[in-house]
């Protein structure tokens, strides 16, 4: 249980071209190897979730639990660490396929070499990874704001009450098929104390987003004193974007909001 | 919290905006040469710059005759040379920009000549003001993802909420500052009181460590007009405007 609120901001991930990562446990005789193949058309709603699926794929090679975390605060804001079970690791992030896009993956990451040979646990990559954003303060909210619900693809209007016409409406209609809007409404709260530096991490974020992997992005809000986090996966609601950073009474310049809205959908926290 | 603002207002020279000068040897032309764009006007409205417009005129003038000083404090200039001289202008908006009420004939004294009134494309306030800061994306949705429209980035702005307070007895002024701002004048908007800065304020743009920095900006394209907001007892006296304007960059 986490006594004051924490909130992350991730980009997804998607994989254009297959490739192989390589985890060596323990490099030497007797070593044990992981291989995850981000196959081409995989996408992860964020980071988090991507990190979790390599876990898995190390536990379900070695037997070894792995503990891969996105470092959230300090000078290594937005980095990510890898903890193996103890033992010194080789990291090949091209270890086969598609060699550039691997590269696209890793640098989005946060690395800048494509292999680390032997190195000691805890290992933490070199940058932040990109579209990445952690306040330090939680969210004052981020939450549903309505739910609407969308007639299925095919559903003919009036077929089964009151056949008004012998007209087919069966084309397909993306707008028709669909699960249902969800509008979600964040409002981060920026410490500002310091300086500003937070506010242009924001953009920094947006810009990443789209200059990166694009959207959707995901918000993974643990509110205070909870048991476990809402997650929201989905696309900025405005076109233009515009988010204005807003004052607090009487916090001068020294805590600032910022609210925008997202049509998305709420997903399991990983 | 700064205790004042000040608004410089952009100028645009054309050929137009010239003025004679005569130093005892016939009139002589003084061009300001043209300045074009967006960023040309902030060197050129810079208190501190070199090529503010103060700067600008005193090297013109030097051009014709040495020993010429122009100076500018709280948006009154002030020219000044030993020698006599006489300045015209046959163009009446670089004077009007300069605040002088005619043309200047010191009389041979060699008195410096200052401002009759302050430039109206200089604005200073007594009370407080503060810009506060946001962004805006310009993107294009694929639409390939059913009803969630992922979109792909075009561009983007740093845009900025200028909050101020104007007294009444400013108001005069404040509409000249914002015939500028509607005419599409890009401005320098200053927010914190530096002494030791020739403008007075601080002339470092807003950023993660100078939030109360200045700001480069002009209008929002979406913004036609510029209402004020009278307040309420005790400031009986004073109105509030935000004004939603875009970095210039």
């Amino acid at each position: 249980m986490s006594l004051a609120a924490v909130t992350q901001l991730q980009g997804s991930l998607f994989c254009r071209e297959t490739f192989t990562i390589q985890v060596i446990d323990d490099p030497g005789p007797g070593q044990q190897t992981s291989n995850l193949v981000v196959s081409a058309g995989d996408s992860f709603r964020s980071v988090n979730e991507f990190l979790r699926a390599w876990e898995a794929q190390i536990l379900s090679d070695i037997s070894v639990a792995y503990s891969m975390t996105v470092i959230r605060a300090g000078a290594d804001k937005g980095k990510l660490r890898i903890t193996s079970g103890g033992e010194d690791m080789t990291i090949s992030w091209s270890f086969s396929g598609d060699a550039t896009e691997a590269t696209r993956w890793y640098g989005h990451l946060g690395d800048t070499t494509d292999v680390h040979a032997g190195v000691s646990s805890p290992f933490t990559l070199p940058n932040p990874h990109l579209a990445g954003f952690y306040p330090a303060l939680g969210a004052q909210s981020a939450r549903r704001a309505s739910t609407g619900v969308r007639r299925g693809h095919g559903v003919r209007l009036g077929s089964s009450v009151t056949q008004l016409t012998l007209g087919s409406w069966t084309q397909h209609d993306t707008m028709m098929d669909d699960q249902g809007d969800v509008p979600i409404d964040v409002r981060l709260a920026l410490d500002t104390r310091t300086d500003w530096s937070e506010l242009f991490e924001f953009r920094a974020f947006v810009d990443d987003v789209f200059n990166g992997m694009g959207e959707p992005f995901s918000v993974i809000h643990l509110p205070e004193s909870d048991l476990s986090a809402d997650a929201f996966t989905g696309f900025f609601q405005a076109s233009p974007i515009e988010i204005m950073a807003e004052r607090v009474q009487e916090g001068w310049n020294d805590y600032l909001t910022l609210s925008f809205a997202m049509d998305g959908t709420e997903v399991a926290e990983v | 919290m700064s205790s004042s603002f000040r608004i410089d207002a952009g100028i645009i020279y054309t050929p137009a905006d010239l003025f004679t000068v005569d130093v005892g040897g016939g009139a002589l032309d003084v061009s300001l040469g043209t300045s074009i764009g967006a960023t040309d006007y902030f060197s050129d409205i810079s208190a501190s710059g070199t090529s503010s417009v103060r700067n600008t005129i005193e090297d013109h003038l030097n051009d014709v005759a040495a020993g010429f000083t122009v100076t500018e404090v709280n948006g009154r200039y002030e020219i000044d040379n030993p020698v006599s001289f006489a300045i015209e202008f046959p163009n009446d908006s670089i004077r009007e920009f300069l605040g002088f009420s005619s043309a200047l004939y010191p009389g041979g004294f060699g008195a410096p000549v200052v401002s009759d009134v302050r430039s109206p494309a200089v604005f200073i306030g007594s009370r407080p003001a503060y810009a506060t800061p946001g962004f805006r994306w310009y993107t294009r949705r694929s639409g390939v993802t059913h009803t969630h429209g992922r979109s792909h980035l075009l561009s983007s702005r740093e845009l900025f909420d200028l909050s101020l307070r104007i007294t009444a007895d400013e108001l005069d002024d404040w509409r000249l500052m914002a015939d500028y701002m509607l005419r599409g004048h890009p401005f320098r908007f200053m927010q914190l009181e530096d002494g030791a800065d020739p403008s007075g304020f601080e002339t470092s743009a807003v950023s993660a460590t100078v939030p109360n920095g200045c700001v480069d900006c002009h209008l929002d394209p979406s913004v036609m007009a510029l209402g004020d907001e009278w307040l309420s007892a005790p400031l009986l006296d004073e109105m509030a405007l935000t004004i939603r304007v875009l970095k210039v960059t």
